[in-house]
């Protein structure tokens, strides 16, 4: 699960991320490979299992269809995996050759609820259950970091408000009750 | 049978009680050397390992000595181990911030006073004694050698010190020197450092990876972390960010784990190298690294219990 929203989270800082604005333009898949290699200081020109950068769209999100073309992520390689419902469970590899996750893949097991509510994990970089069980390091350009938090905001709005979007889940938006989970600052124990 | 244990319980208390014999003290009982000048003693700058009468491995210091005003500094301890004297005759007086050696002679020296009292006489020097952090007196090593009776020369070269007894001729130390220099230099670190919530003093100058939220860390940290920090690839200048690694660590890890710790992290030099997660335990704390393929640093973190 925990998974799967670190790879919902990174599907949506690049989803958003290359576009000023998300004005309306068609996505130039090789401009936002040019630029998440050039500019990302995140993205090598090949993963760790030998594959390529590229560009794979995500047919779901009828509200960002522009032309012919979908809205995606940048994956290493190409969708594999079980395919159900016209989607493969993965979208391609992440630069250490893990498994990328296909947001639009069909839950396994339904779920409800809205989105703010879920157990998150505060900064899961630092945590140590965390980094026991899963392959996860900070990068100090990024997380933590306000560089792409608008567009991940953005990002999580803009998919889980989508009528075509894969989950379940409800998303409260951005107002006084939800402002601290959105400005991701931490709420402490008291 | 008496006699076999009688023998058998006559070698226990010999190895107990005869220095020499017995491995873990070897290298501190040849050094102390019962107050008597040794033969020669070694340092080199950036290397925190002395070694004396060419007996190697050498002793580990806690704080490799360096050059500040063309003078190279020793903690105090070690400097006065190095030059015979036992833990008994280096004394520390905090109120006045003197350290007094007895040895040939008894030397006095104040942190900030630029001279070396020895046997009440005062002798001004070039450079005066300092504290530097993580709370370590630093002596001048060539003063406080002379004081004692040694001769002191300088191989800029090898970037060693080395010392004998007065009226000696100057021992033969190419063991010593090579053995030197092949440890791994620390480089010192000077400058200004600000202090976490957590407690820990970091350079303000640093190529490190410093999360901007790093204060935090520590009482109250939800992921009960008091330490988050990289290496930076991107920025160069390895061994500089490895040295202040391992003096961020070395203010709450026992010297053995940072050894380890760093030993490891320094396995991972470029992009597409990969350390897989591990942890070490210490003074009650935990330490983690991990570097995924790709990543552009390597992770270091310290969690409390």
């Amino acid at each position: 699960m925990l998974k799967r929203l670190f790879a919902i989270a990174a599907v949506f800082i690049f989803l958003i991320a290359a576009l000023p604005a998300f004005a309306g333009q068609l996505f130039d898949a090789q401009k936002a490979i040019d630029d998440a290699l050039n500019n990302s200081g995140y993205y090598l020109d090949v993963s760790k299992n030998g594959h390529s950068l590229d560009y794979v769209s995500i047919p779901i999100l009828s509200n960002y269809l522009k032309g012919d073309s979908y809205y995606g992520c940048l994956v290493y390689g190409q969708p594999h995996g079980d395919y159900k419902d016209g989607q493969y469970r993965y979208l391609g590899y992440t630069l250490d050759g893990e498994d990328y996750t296909n947001v639009a893949f069909p839950p396994d097991v339904p779920h409800s609820g809205y989105f703010e509510d879920q157990q998150w994990i505060y900064q899961p970089w630092w945590n140590s259950d965390v980094t026991t069980n899963y392959n996860i390091d900070f990068n100090n350009d990024l997380d933590g970091t306000d560089r792409y938090a608008q567009n991940i905001r953005h990002g999580i709005l803009i998919y889980y408000t989508d009528p075509g979007n894969a989950n379940n889940y409800q998303v409260k938006g951005i107002d006084s009750s939800t402002q601290d989970f959105w400005n991701n600052r931490l709420r402490r124990r008291r | 049978m008496r006699k076999f244990i009688a023998i058998v319980i006559l070698l226990a208390v010999v190895v107990i009680l005869v220095p020499w014999l017995h491995p873990a003290r070897a290298e501190q009982v040849d050094v102390y050397n019962n107050n008597q000048l040794v033969k020669s003693v070694v340092f080199k700058i950036g290397v925190p390992y002395y070694v004396v009468n060419s007996q190697t491995p050498g002793v580990k210091m806690d704080v490799a000595p360096f050059i500040q005003n063309d003078r190279t500094f020793v903690p105090v301890r070690y400097l006065g181990n190095a030059l015979g004297l036992t833990n008994d005759n280096i004394t520390w007086d905090n109120s006045t911030q003197t350290a007094t050696l007895k040895g040939k002679a008894t030397l006095q020296l104040t942190i900030g006073q630029a001279q070396v009292v020895s046997n009440g006489q005062v002798k001004a020097i070039d450079v005066a004694p300092m504290l530097i952090d993580p709370g370590r007196t630093m002596l001048p090593a060539r003063f406080v050698a002379e004081g004692l009776g040694y001769q002191v020369d300088w191989d800029e070269a090898t970037q060693t010190v080395v010392c004998w007894p007065v009226g000696q001729p100057k021992p033969d130390v190419s063991a010593a020197v090579s053995y030197l220099n092949g440890q791994a230099v620390q480089q010192p670190v000077q400058g200004e450092m600000y202090t976490t919530k957590a407690g820990y003093q970091i350079p303000k100058e640093t190529k490190l990876a410093i999360p901007q939220y790093i204060n935090d860390f520590g009482p109250g940290d939800p992921n009960r972390c008091e330490l988050g920090f990289g290496i930076d690839l991107t920025k160069g200048d390895l061994e500089s960010q490895w040295s202040h690694a391992a003096y961020i660590l070395s203010q709450k890890i026992d010297s053995r784990t940072v050894e380890e710790v760093m030993a490891y992290v320094k396995q991972k030099t470029g992009f597409k190298q990969e350390l897989s997660y591990k942890t070490w335990e210490s003074n009650g704390k935990k330490i983690g690294v991990i570097s995924n393929w790709g990543s552009r640093g390597v992770q270091i973190t310290v969690w409390y219990k």
